[in-house]
């Protein structure tokens, strides 16, 4: 309850109920007679002549916020307390939040409520003691948010790495766009950018740029979005440092970068945002890449890919060659084997033919009008025209009625080859019994070696 | 073409991904074709793929048009409402002043 101190300079020092009663009794030459209504008018008017504006330092104790918006709560001292009131209307201008045990400076008013009986401080101004008012906002609400982990690194998004559709938050007139549109410009000209218009500074500059965030939010195919505004006074840049616009970008799905004044000045929004530049301009370098970069980068992998594609062309040609020269080899082997085997098959024809035979002097005689061979005397009679074949060449001759047979200077045939071939084939054509006949079982008086024997010859080129 | 391992995150327009994607995609390529495991028609197809995404990435890239709007609103399906932004920087980026 309030001290009586304010009190002592009244005609009657005594609570309310006492001078009610001393009223009922009266006395003969006493103050006069007042109504409850008209004393407490007295009073009110008094209090609140004389008290209209004070300052007070104090600590706050038994706050409570009803819904209604206004803030009730004790100023208090070692030795008294004082109850104060802050109406909806003023406390929302207060940007700390008031809490018990705080050290503030109010300055105000004295109320006095006739139906209660009681006064209050009606405050104007408070601010806290020893810290200002910004600063001590900034450090509850950062307390706050901290608390709620929405500065946890973790919660931050990665941004796109080639943002296509930025909004920018901001002032579409202020120096940031301006800045911010040169360097996308710049670095990045293919991103669309939409600029969602917000005060940016004073009374609903927050709150607009909540809603420009919102709004942002609310739009297909956004990659990123931008907030920011240039340098400026603590207070200047204080929309950045409200909750709204925290929770606004807390909110939001689409990824936040923050540039906000200068690199000193931080601020809530730059906390929570998911990448804070340190100026609008540091923002937009930080939002999009480097165009030339990109290029270069390009530029780079069609290098690795044409190089890594003649290495693969490369590959398959020299695979191709190896497998031509496989199959060159391949088949010019099967050759070769053909080649030797049919050599080996033409010795063995040769050696089989009876030219072979021919060679080593034997001879072989036919009948010049039938080809028929003479095997026996009586295959040339006398007269008959034959031929005789030798290795080199042939020779006619007409056989003549010689003398007694049988006197044959026929030696040589004895010592040809006991392996003298058969009768064999020559050059397809048949030749039956073209091979001289073995000389151990045959009449050799006819096969003598060319030259030889009882004929008269007659060379004949054949 | 049966490319297995090529992720298309845009299964009805595989030839207009983002600029994003299609450069995951060429790199994607050049690792292919640098690891020499395909044959020669998956990479030659590959690298005629790898060719058409980077023509489009530098189309993107080298595009000169500048949009720059003013957003006044948002339809409910997500569309943009614009108004023209008169653009305070337009004239001076195309030199380099500001630097």
């Amino acid at each position: 309850m309030p001290g009586p101190s304010l009190f002592d300079s009244l005609p009657d020092p005594h609570d309310r109920d006492e001078g009610e009663s001393s009223g009922v009794v009266g006395l003969p030459s006493g103050p006069p007679m007042l109504s409850v209504t008209d004393l407490t008018a007295l009073i009110r008017e008094l209090l609140e002549s004389t008290f209209a504006e004070v300052a007070v330092c104090g600590e706050i104790s038994n706050l409570s916020r009803p819904k209604s918006g206004h803030v009730y709560f004790d100023i208090k001292d070692e030795g008294a307390r004082i109850r104060a009131v802050l109406w909806r209307s003023q406390a929302a201008r207060v940007p700390f939040d008031l809490e018990n045990g705080l050290a503030v400076r109010a300055w105000g008013g004295v109320d006095l409520y006739p139906p209660h009986g009681s006064y209050q401080i009606n405050v104007r101004t408070i601010e806290p003691e020893g810290i200002g008012p910004l600063e001590l906002a900034f450090r509850q609400l950062c307390d706050r948010l901290r608390l709620e982990g929405l500065f946890d690194p973790a919660r931050k998004r990665p941004l796109p790495r080639f943002p296509r559709r930025i909004v920018v938050v901001s002032s579409p007139t202020g120096a940031a766009v301006r800045d911010i549109l040169t360097i996308i410009g710049r670095r990045w000209p293919s991103a669309e950018i939409l600029i969602a218009p917000a005060k940016v500074q004073g009374q609903g500059a927050a709150e607009e740029v909540a809603a420009a965030i919102g709004m942002a939010n609310r739009l297909d195919r956004v990659d990123l979005i931008l907030v920011g505004r240039g340098g400026g006074s603590l207070e200047d840049l204080w929309a950045f440092n409200e909750e709204v616009v925290a929770r606004a970008i807390v909110a939001s799905r689409v990824p936040v970068v923050s540039g906000v004044g200068h690199e000193t000045d931080l601020t809530i929004a730059d906390l929570v945002a998911d990448l804070r530049g340190p100026t609008p301009s540091g923002a937009a370098e930080l939002a999009v890449p480097d165009a030339r970069d990109v290029l270069d980068r390009l530029d780079a992998l069609a290098g690795r890919m044409a190089r890594a594609l003649s290495l693969r062309a490369s590959d398959a040609r020299s695979r191709l060659e190896s497998l031509a020269d496989r199959a060159d080899r391949a088949v010019e082997r099967l050759l070769d084997r053909r080649r030797d085997r049919l050599a080996a098959l033409a010795g063995r024809l040769d050696a089989l033919s009876p030219l072979a035979v021919l060679s080593r002097g034997y001879s072989l005689t036919q009948r010049l009008d039938d080809d028929r061979v003479v095997r026996a005397p009586d295959d040339a009679r006398p007269g008959t025209l034959i031929r005789t074949r030798l290795a080199s060449g042939s020779i006619l001759s007409r056989v003549e009625a010689g003398p007694t047979e049988g006197d044959a200077p026929s030696d040589e045939l004895d010592a040809s080859p006991a392996d003298a071939k058969r009768p064999g084939r020559r050059d397809r054509r048949p030749a039956p019994g073209a091979a001289a006949p073995a000389p151990t079982d045959r009449p050799r008086k006819r096969l003598a070696p060319g030259g030889s024997g009882p004929f008269r010859t007659d060379p004949e080129r054949s | 073409m049966p490319d297995a391992p090529q992720p298309s995150p845009n299964g009805p327009e595989p030839d207009s991904p983002s600029f994003e994607a299609a450069l995951g995609q060429i790199e994607a390529i050049v690792s292919d074709l640098e690891r020499g495991t395909l044959d020669l028609d998956a990479s030659l197809a590959r690298y005629e793929r790898g060719v058409r995404l980077l023509s489009q990435c530098r189309t993107t890239l080298q595009s000169a048009e500048r949009r720059v709007a003013l957003l006044t609103g948002a339809t409910p399906d997500g569309e943009a409402l614009t108004a023209p932004f008169d653009d305070p920087s337009a004239p001076t980026t195309t030199d380099l002043e500001d630097d």
